[in-house]
């Protein structure tokens, strides 16, 4: 009895391991399909004979936010304006939106209208999934309402893809109590910003915030130290790039910013701040309503960016792309309506965006908004081309590898720039 | 082995019994059987095979954002192989996604080995137990890499606190320094992994007829002789699938490290699933992306091949 149940279970053991190994095999394979990209197929349309249409818009405005509530009210009132017309509004988390769009775009089954980060923008003009809107634009006849730094990340090849859904620039944010606490003015220059920080830090809070994580968000922040240094991503191995970055990693040999804004996106940042935690930050206006709702007691400002050589920030925000496809006329019919002045100043309030068009003033008196958008005089796009994804990558373990002591600015940056000379377009 | 050549025997006894219509039945036999397999294949060849061919054939051409879905990408050969492996990130990356693996898969099986003995015990409530470890793995690694991430966090990490208590202050951000953050999700993924080893010893253990230890013990060897001259020989084959899988599927790990570290800091965690990911989905490279999946793919199938190998010598010396 007893020698039976044993070779029984031998036996159940050989046929399993038998499996185990075709299990193998099969983890194996899918290893390689996770690389995979869909195949092409035909597009579908999804205009009935009636002309009633149904358009798809896919964004990443974050749930219950003031962004999205506002969102979905311009969409139900272009939808009360037009009934024959039906959006299907979809959130994409902002880190699959990319993956997202080229696999719909392997099925066939692209959105009609999607807000994406400008940087991203002319990775899908490249693409050739984003409609060209040159005619549409033109016909229009509104875009000399527009400035050219908030238009130009919708631009390729000198066509234009899409317009702005918010634009910004990043400036700098202090806590008034702490600073009048330690009786400082918010610094001018580099030399009074590293001072104050180091003054500011106390074991309570960092004298300073920045993000230093491990994607764009970073590079965005740094962009602006490297051009108030008179450097730039053409040429990293100039005295100018190595001086700017030692300025900003010093703060944090310094202890005057945290060691775990490796680990802090500009969301983490803004809280950060907005608990106390940090005396200033760099941030951009998005986060004025955060604040506002997340920390209303805290009595704060927000200051242009201290100087170098001279003085400098950087633009950002989100643009509407229209997707190429059966739909473009009547995305293009809603993107008009997203952007009169009544519906733009409605979302720019809400985004926390600076004004989108020159004929618009969301924040009558607003002194914060009115500083952000002076530093906006002095703001740079990040128009290094459509590999700006991975050129921001490679800056990325250059800003890390300082930071974390493995390497010195010098060598660092010496290896982003190798990496990127071939990235980078041709000036 | 009784088994394999009993197996052989009924299966070959079974073939040539006289019958009368053989031919026929024996058709219809293989059609049922052939019918049988029939839906498996289809699955394989539709969700494995062209995926995998895709991929090949994509790794040959040199397909961008620009020619993607426009087609027209030229042949570029093994353009794309020489490329990512003489490129500068290729030697680093392969490195840590070696001592990610080999790290991860030593403590893994140890653990979950002791842990196997342990629980084979049978004590009360030890299938709850048992099942309740499970839960481990059957976490999304989403979920998983989350808390991990809480744990090594610098100002409010439990390992820090927990650090505090032992009178050890530290506000080690232990996953932007690159000398711990290897190490930090090595052990987030030794944590995954043990439920996994343990479960497939487990299950091996209960094979081992229990006379032997009988025996043994009446021959008056000591529990570790028992261990080291019964359980491990015994066990061998189970160890070895054990470890095989557990090295192919570590070696692709991706999503714990890309929740954790994202590959930072400074590429110290940057294994070379992330480098895939990055190359086709980031920088819509795909064609250097596919030949770097292939890479990826490439040393786990060189070892399931040599595993295969093994096998068949060692049976057909018995």
């Amino acid at each position: 009895m007893k020698g039976n149940s044993t070779m029984s279970t031998i036996r159940t053991r050989r046929v399993s391991r038998r499996s185990i190994a075709i299990l193998a095999a099969a983890v194996t394979i899918l290893g390689a399909a996770t690389a995979c990209a869909p195949g092409g197929s035909d597009n579908s349309s999804d205009e009935s004979q009636d002309g009633a249409v149904t358009l798809k818009l896919w964004d990443y405005f974050g749930a219950d936010g003031t962004a999205e509530k506002q969102l979905l009210d311009n969409l139900g009132a272009y939808m009360d304006e037009h009934p024959d017309v039906q959006i299907e509004r979809k959130f994409i988390a902002y880190a699959d939106l990319k993956q997202s769009l080229l696999q719909s775009a392997g099925a066939g089954s692209l959105p009609d209208i999607v807000i994406i980060n400008g940087p991203d923008h002319q990775q899908f003009a490249e693409l050739g999934i984003a409609a060209n809107l040159d005619e549409k634009v033109a016909e229009w006849g509104e875009l000399d309402n527009y400035a050219e730094g908030v238009i130009a990340s919708a631009k390729y090849n000198g066509s234009i893809y899409g317009l702005p859904s918010s634009t910004n620039c990043l400036a700098l944010f202090y806590n008034k109590t702490m600073l009048r606490e330690a009786g400082i003015e918010p610094p001018t220059t580099w030399k009074e910003m590293e001072a104050a920080a180091a003054k500011l830090t106390t074991p309570e809070h960092f004298g300073f915030a920045y993000s230093a994580v491990n994607n764009q968000q970073a590079v965005f922040q740094w962009l602006p130290a490297l051009w108030q240094g008179g450097g730039d991503l053409y040429d990293l191995t100039a005295p100018e790039a190595v001086v700017s970055l030692d300025y900003w990693a010093g703060m944090m040999d310094d202890g005057s910013v945290s060691k775990e804004a490796l680990n802090w996106d500009q969301a983490a940042v803004a809280a950060e701040f907005g608990q106390g935690r940090a005396a200033m930050m760099i941030n951009g206006p998005w986060q004025l309503p955060f604040l506002a709702n997340e920390a209303s007691d805290l009595d704060y400002g927000v200051a242009l960016l201290p100087a170098g050589e001279e003085a400098a920030s950087v633009t950002g925000g989100e643009n509407f792309m229209i997707m190429a496809g059966p739909n473009e006329d009547a995305a293009w019919d809603l993107l008009k309506f997203l952007q009169t002045p009544e519906i733009a100043t409605k979302s720019n309030v809400a985004e926390g965006s600076l004004p989108i068009r020159n004929d618009i003033d969301p924040f009558p008196g607003n002194d914060k908004i009115a500083l952000f958008t002076e530093q906006l005089q002095v703001a740079n796009p990040r128009a290094y081309g459509a590999s700006y994804a991975e050129i921001a990558d490679q800056i990325v373990v250059a800003l890390q590898s300082r930071m974390t002591g493995s390497a010195n600015s010098e060598q660092a940056l010496k290896t982003a720039a190798d990496a990127i000379v071939d990235l980078l377009p041709k000036q | 082995m009784t088994i394999s050549s009993s197996t052989t025997s009924r299966g070959a006894g079974f073939s040539s019994a006289p019958r009368q219509g053989q031919r026929t039945a024996n058709w219809r036999g293989a059609l049922s059987r052939y019918g049988f397999v029939l839906p498996a294949m289809v699955f394989l060849a539709i969700f494995m095979l062209y995926p995998l061919l895709y991929t090949v054939n994509l790794s040959l051409f040199d397909v961008n954002a620009g020619n993607f879905l426009a087609g027209g990408a030229p042949f570029v050969g093994l353009d794309n192989y020489k490329e990512f492996i003489a490129s500068p990130g290729f030697i680093p990356s392969l490195v840590v996604t070696l001592v990610f693996t080999v790290g991860s898969l030593m403590f893994q099986h140890a653990i979950g080995f002791m842990f196997a003995l342990f629980f084979n015990r049978g004590f009360p409530l030890s299938a709850l137990l048992r099942a309740l470890m499970l839960v481990v793995w059957v976490l999304p690694a989403v979920v998983s890499a989350s808390l991990w991430r809480w744990i090594f966090s610098g100002s409010y990490g439990l390992l820090n606190s927990s650090l505090g208590l032992f009178g050890i202050s530290s506000s080690e951000p232990w996953l932007v320094n690159p000398n711990t953050a290897l190490i930090a999700v090595i052990i987030a993924n030794i944590w995954i992994g043990i439920p996994f080893h343990m479960m497939l010893i487990y299950a091996g253990l209960q094979g081992v007829p229990e006379q032997l230890y009988e025996a043994a013990s009446l021959d008056g060897a000591s529990a570790w002789k028992r261990f080291r001259h019964i359980t491990v020989p015994m066990m061998q084959p189970v160890i070895i699938i054990a470890l095989l899988l557990g090295f192919v599927h570590t070696f692709k790990v991706f999503d714990l490290i890309y929740v954790m570290t994202a590959g930072g800091p400074a590429g110290a965690t940057n294994v070379l699933s992330i480098e895939v990911y990055k190359l086709s989905f980031e920088y819509f490279r795909f064609g250097d992306g596919a030949a770097a999946a292939n890479v990826l793919l490439l040393i786990p199938l060189l070892l399931s091949a040599l595993y295969l190998w093994l096998r068949k010598r060692e049976e057909s010396t018995q």
